[in-house]
């Protein structure tokens, strides 16, 4: 069994429609746009080869997730949330829904 | 705006329309972790577990930067986020399934429980799995089909 990462593309897919919906129709918007696009992409690979490496290491050393770093994926997970959790209520109420 | 960046933008926007240019090849390399044929089943999906929640934590990153993007509309933003916070209840019990996996992989290494448990528990594992993976497949395809 092949563990498959959520190729960055996927991810650069779903940003591109993003920017989509969010184009300015000015070809300067859409360049700068573009760039930041690229720039989340890049940072998104960059974390994508951490993650790579230390799968790489559980596979290479035939073990699982340690607890330490479960236990660091919650402390992510949950902090990410906390951020979305704000962004989606200033969102909300811009939006009016 | 700089040429430089200028240039830097096409380049990202061809690739994002889908373009070949030599930049965009490297961009769409796909990352692969191949698992070892005979590592027992119960390892390779703890690992599988692993490496989803971590790419749900970029995914989560992702969302957290586009959410606070001035330059884009605020409900295409709003859509990102709440995809992001929608899936994360799945990615919690798999969190948990996890560390129930772990903990009676540990009592059957010390002798206290059967081995039909760590059967069961990784059976339970990989339906959580199924589940989480489903819905984060589901919430990319939503994201990108809802915003076309």
């Amino acid at each position: 069994m092949n563990a498959n990462f959520l190729e960055i593309a996927e991810l650069l897919d779903v940003l591109g429609a993003v920017a989509g919906i969010a184009k300015a129709g000015t070809v300067g918007k859409v360049l700068l746009h573009a760039a930041a696009l690229v720039r989340l992409g890049e940072e998104a690979r960059a974390r994508r080869k951490l993650l790579v490496q230390q799968a790489k290491v559980w596979v290479a050393e035939g073990r699982e997730p340690s607890t330490e770093e479960i236990a660091r994926l919650d402390t992510a997970r949950d902090g990410l949330d906390a951020e979305l959790a704000v962004l989606q209520a200033d969102l909300r109420a811009r939006v009016g829904s | 705006m700089s040429r430089g960046l200028a240039i830097a933008g096409m380049v990202g926007w061809l690739c994002l329309i889908g373009v070949t240019v030599p930049s965009c090849t490297a961009l769409r390399e796909p990352y692969q972790v191949v698992q070892k044929a005979d590592e027992p089943n119960d390892v390779k999906v703890a690992q599988e577990v692993g490496i989803l929640l971590g790419d749900f934590q970029i995914y989560q990153e992702a969302a957290v930067a586009i959410g606070k993007n001035d330059t884009l509309d605020a409900s295409a933003r709003l859509k990102v986020v709440d995809s992001a916070r929608a899936v994360k209840p799945a990615m919690d019990d798999l969190s948990e399934g996890l560390k129930q996996y772990q903990a009676v992989k540990a009592a059957l290494l010390a002798g206290v429980t059967p081995t039909q448990k760590l059967e069961v528990v990784t059976a339970n594992l990989e339906g959580w799995y199924r589940n989480a993976n489903q819905l984060f497949q589901q919430l990319k395809s939503d994201v990108a089909g809802g915003a076309k």
